[in-house]
């Protein structure tokens, strides 16, 4: 209904709007449209079908993935034919970020991972004196010491009461926490996983709860089996020296250092642990290494 | 003479026959051919008349000794005296003449033609009878006689005594050796022809008129029946005609619109170009009428310059290569295809105040080192940019290197070094050798304190030069607490420190040295004892960098124009490659060994290729300032960067190719330009990561980056 006029060299496309956002429907019917709009000019076209007097940023998405290009390039790109109709879904735009609350930490912060299940409100933060601190939202809500050296990386599995934390540190153990999150945050008894030589520089838990993976500076991977200990709670006198577990076993192949873990879905990848290093990224299934991609993981900044 | 008649038979007296004739050395009685048959029958009486002949022979010899005789011998004599009174005179007198007594010779032969023929057939003789109708006498001829007879006949000489080698050879040329009369050869024989000289010219001059023509070449009896056609010619060059001359215009006019007329400002300009620059040849005039127009002074000088150009000018085409400029460039890859290499910026590491002269990364890539003039040095993880260690000393530090082989670092802090443990390895187990071992290398000896005559007299050269000691660190004092266990106390600001791959000798660089000794100074890690092999540098100039050779006990030396190989074990000068460079700034050496490149204060990288004479293989010049300093990495990649005062540093693909025929091929990929200049001081430093492409970065501006 609305025609645009098209500007000259641009083509015209068919496009048809929808939504699951039940206080914005629009009439699904197909319409003219110059080609070389883009989300902008695509969501001003649907605040006019919507007859809003202020207008809401809308983001659109085409075959479940996110138009990032005009229509005429995503067009061209999938080689479809501009007389057939192409659905448009739109949904809310996400606005830029802002930043409500700054809690400084008195080191570098040197990994943060998420206690909870997405969206969750519970992170946690490894800094290099060696000190995890609890955040809900914006505020920290605990801070345990689980290491006099620096920790470099951290995993965190959500469990039933809270999460279990892992962090690398860079004496060569993996120390190994268990959270409760709730109004009272509190941590467990602090276990370490030794079997490497050098500073370890990232970790990993398995889905399931029963692996916990780490590698770093000596360029090996070190898997643990996860034990009733490694996550227990705070006992009350401390009676029991601290946990300390050996390797499960170690893999070695990679020829610089180790710095990305992942034991990978449990659907897609049931037995497999991807390690990522600043020279390789091999996958090694059930503890056969091959090494199927030569890939640079590249340091970015 | 006997006549020669064959047939005649006449007993010749002997005196006839002996008439002037060489004598006979042999007497071989050849007979006339076409009578064979008689010649058998005549041997014997052959062999009575030779006898006959020779006795008479014996006798005297006539012809051959001149006893006034010869002409005329009385036996010879012709009888009949009438000389040259032809005998047909007396034919019809019954005398034919008269012989010498004066007594008539009366006709006693007979002439008729039965009588010879019956003499023919009875005389055996009568073959060689000669009838002397004059003489009135019949001569026989001797066997002598027949012979000489034959050899005349046959062209021989008719004595067979005669010397058939000519006394004068008339036909050998080579033999006329001496002149055939007194007088001199006239001197025309041995100059050039006057006659023919006179002929050539005139022949010459009618070639030249063109009235006679050289001789046309021959027809060919064959030719190539494909051969080429006639070659094209080549065109004249174009006729090119003189410029049209401008016609007048309203500025030549006698009274010119006044817009035309020059300004005070388009006189001086006017002035001011030359001649050929000009416009127009003469000022615009304006004048109320015709006859107040003067006349034109320029007028024969502007014809003779039209004059000149319309004949004198030589007038060519310029021939313009039509060569597009871009072909002539050679082919580089694209550097797109040359990646990786740095391109920007990755971790910044930030916390210095001062200029950072020196950066150098650990041995694994995880710290880096950093020396600034702020007095510290800091230790960052590579990483993440997370500042690890500060140290302060008491004055600027110059210089920082890495142990290789242990995590351990060598700090020179203006005339001081120190050996300093940062401590950063933290093993919980004891099987980690390495803190150990570090601790254990940094401890003091005391045993070399007890002899100090032990190391520094051996030079006896160095007269003036200051003793280099090694301390231990006051446990009191800032830096021992920071790690640093061992110092040494030099003479001049060090400003280089370079370690072996080994990790036990660290030689130290200070230029500005007083003593020649001291500006290159190798320390000994393990046994705590500095060298000074270079007591004495040929040149005598200053020690501006050195570097050790990766795989052979080489140790490379650059001084301010050269660049000296040393074999240690051998302690003798390698080689020596000489640069066009006035002041070098630093040397570096390629993984592989078989090259180095140089960077110097007249901002040229010069490249060596060791294999070669001492001359470069190639002379680079892409900065606009001083290069401070040029590396090769030294893993894998073949990169060289290059890092220069006009804060800019260059990345140079440098591929070395393993076979001998192929030279190194060098692309520029980048420039990366984030620093800044500070005080005339751009980029002071470069170091590359051990495994990675990766640029550290140490600039006047206070900052460090790694590029990636």
């Amino acid at each position: 209904m609305a025609a645009h006029s098209g500007k000259p060299g641009g083509g015209e496309a068919l496009v048809a709007f929808f939504t699951k956002l039940p206080s914005l429907q629009v009439p699904e019917e197909e319409l003219v449209i110059p080609s070389d709009l883009e989300r902008y000019g695509l969501s001003e076209v649907v605040n006019r079908l919507l007859g809003r007097d202020q207008p809401i940023p809308f983001d659109f998405l085409v075959e479940g993935e996110f138009l990032r290009s005009s229509i005429g390039r995503y067009l061209e790109a999938h080689k479809l034919s501009s007389e057939k109709v192409l659905r448009l879904e739109f949904v809310l735009a996400l606005r830029e970020p802002e930043q409500s609350a700054v809690d400084e930490a008195p080191e570098w912060i040197s990994s943060v991972a998420a206690l909870e299940a997405f969206p969750s409100t519970w992170f946690a933060a490894t800094l290099y004196d060696g000190t995890v601190r609890l955040y809900e939202g914006a505020q920290m809500k605990l801070t345990t010491r689980l290491s006099d050296h620096g920790l470099t990386g951290a995993a965190a599995l959500p469990t039933s009461r809270g999460s279990h934390l892992v962090a690398a540190c860079q004496d060569g153990t993996l120390k190994a926490c268990g959270f409760q999150c709730g109004s009272g945050p509190s941590s467990g008894a602090v276990s370490s996983q030794a079997g490497a030589k050098k500073a370890l520089q990232a970790c990993a838990i398995h889905e399931d709860g029963t692996l916990l993976a780490a590698g770093g500076w000596s360029m090996e991977v070190c898997v643990w089996n996860v034990e009733p200990e490694t996550f227990a709670d705070e006992t009350a006198g401390k009676r029991k020296a601290p946990h300390q577990a050996e390797a499960k076993f170690t893999l070695a192949g990679h020829s610089q250092v180790v710095t990305a873990l992942s034991f990978g879905k449990k659907e897609q990848f049931p037995f497999s642990l991807l390690s990522g290093s600043w020279a390789r990224l091999s996958r090694r299934p059930d503890r056969v290494s091959s090494n199927s991609n030569d890939e640079i993981v590249s340091l970015s900044g | 003479m006997p006549r020669l008649k064959p047939g005649a038979r006449a007993r010749s007296s002997s005196a006839s026959s002996r008439l002037k004739r060489p004598r006979l050395a042999s007497s071989s009685s050849v007979p006339v051919p076409g009578d064979e048959s008689a010649k058998k029958e005549k041997s014997v009486e052959e062999m009575i008349e030779d006898e006959d002949l020779e006795d008479t022979d014996e006798d005297s010899d006539h012809g051959l000794v001149d006893d006034g005789s010869s002409d005329d011998s009385e036996d010879d004599a012709p009888r009949n005296r009438i000389g040259n009174v032809p005998l047909e005179w007396y034919k019809d007198e019954d005398h034919v003449g008269y012989d010498i007594a004066g007594e008539k010779i009366m006709r006693t032969l007979s002439t008729s033609e039965i009588d010879a023929l019956l003499e023919s057939k009875d005389n055996p003789d009568a073959w060689r009878t000669i009838k002397d109708h004059k003489n009135q006498r019949e001569v026989v001829l001797t066997e002598t006689d027949l012979e000489v007879i034959r050899r005349i006949r046959e062209r021989m000489y008719p004595s067979l005594a005669t010397d058939t080698t000519e006394m004068v050879e008339f036909e050998n040329p080579e033999a006329r050796i001496h002149p055939e009369g007194k007088a001199h050869p006239p001197k025309s024989r041995f100059l050039p022809s006057k006659w023919e000289r006179m002929k050539v010219k005139r022949l010459v001059s009618l070639l030249r008129q063109g009235k006679i023509r050289p001789p046309p070449p021959p027809a060919p009896e064959v030719w190539d029946l494909w051969a080429d056609e006639a070659q094209l010619r080549r065109k004249a060059p174009t006729a090119l005609p003189a410029p049209k001359m401008a016609l007048p215009g309203h500025a030549e006019s006698y009274n010119p619109p006044s817009e035309y007329l020059f300004t005070e400002e388009e006189k001086k300009e006017w002035e001011e170009t030359f001649e050929e620059d000009r416009t127009l040849n003469h000022l615009p005039q304006k004048f109320e009428s015709l006859r107040h127009v003067p006349g034109y002074k320029d007028f024969t000088l502007e014809r003779f310059k039209r004059c000149l150009d319309l004949y004198l000018v030589p007038r060519a085409l310029k021939q313009r290569m039509n060569v597009d400029p871009e072909s002539l460039l050679p082919k580089l890859p694209n550097p797109k295809d040359l990646r990786p290499f740095p391109t920007h910026i990755a971790v910044s590491y930030e916390g210095h105040e001062g200029m950072i002269r020196s950066v150098a990364v650990e041995a694994t890539g995880r710290y880096l080192a950093t020396a600034s003039s702020d007095e510290t040095l800091r230790i960052w993880e590579v990483a993440t940019g997370r500042p690890v260690r500060s140290i302060k000393f008491s004055s600027a530090v110059t210089a920082v290197a890495w142990n290789p082989q242990h995590l351990m670092l060598s700090v020179s802090a203006e005339e001081n070094v120190f050996f300093l443990d940062p401590q950063l390895e933290i093993q919980a187990a004891p099987d980690g050798e390495a803190p150990v071992a570090v601790s254990s290398l940094l401890e003091f000896k005391e045993a070399n304190v007890a002899k100090p005559e032990g190391e520094e007299v051996e030079e006896p050269t160095a007269a003036k030069a200051k003793a280099v000691h090694w301390r231990a660190v006051q446990p009191d004092s800032p830096q021992h607490a920071a790690g640093c266990r061992l110092s040494i106390a030099t003479d001049g600001d060090v400003q280089l420190l370079v370690w072996h791959h080994k990790g036990n000798y660290c030689a130290a660089v200070s230029p500005k040295a007083r003593a020649t000794s001291n500006q290159c100074i190798i320390h000994a890690l393990n046994q705590q004892k500095s060298m000074r092999p270079f007591a004495r540098l040929r040149g005598g100039q200053q020690v501006q960098s050195c570097a050790f050779h990766p795989s052979k006990p080489h140790f490379l030396v650059a001084t301010m124009r050269s660049v000296r190989i040393y074999d240690l074990q051998k302690q003798a000068q390698v080689k020596q490659l000489i640069s066009g460079a006035k002041w070098i700034s630093s040397v570096t050496v390629h993984p592989t060994g078989d090259h180095v490149v140089v960077g110097s204060y007249d901002r040229r990288v010069v490249w060596w290729d060791l294999d070669f004479a001492s001359k470069p293989y190639k002379t680079l010049q892409y900065h606009d300032k001083a290069v401070r300093c040029a590396t090769f990495h030294p893993g894998k990649f073949p990169l060289l960067a290059a890092c220069s005062d006009d804060a800019t540093v260059s990345i140079l693909h440098a591929k070395v190719f393993s076979d001998l025929m192929q030279s190194p091929m060098i692309v520029p990929v980048k420039r990366l330009r984030d620093h800044m200049v500070n005080q005339g001081f751009g980029v002071l430093s470069c170091a590359w990561h051990p495994h990675q492409p990766w640029l550290f970065t140490a600039g006047a501006d206070g900052r460090a980056y790694l590029w990636a």
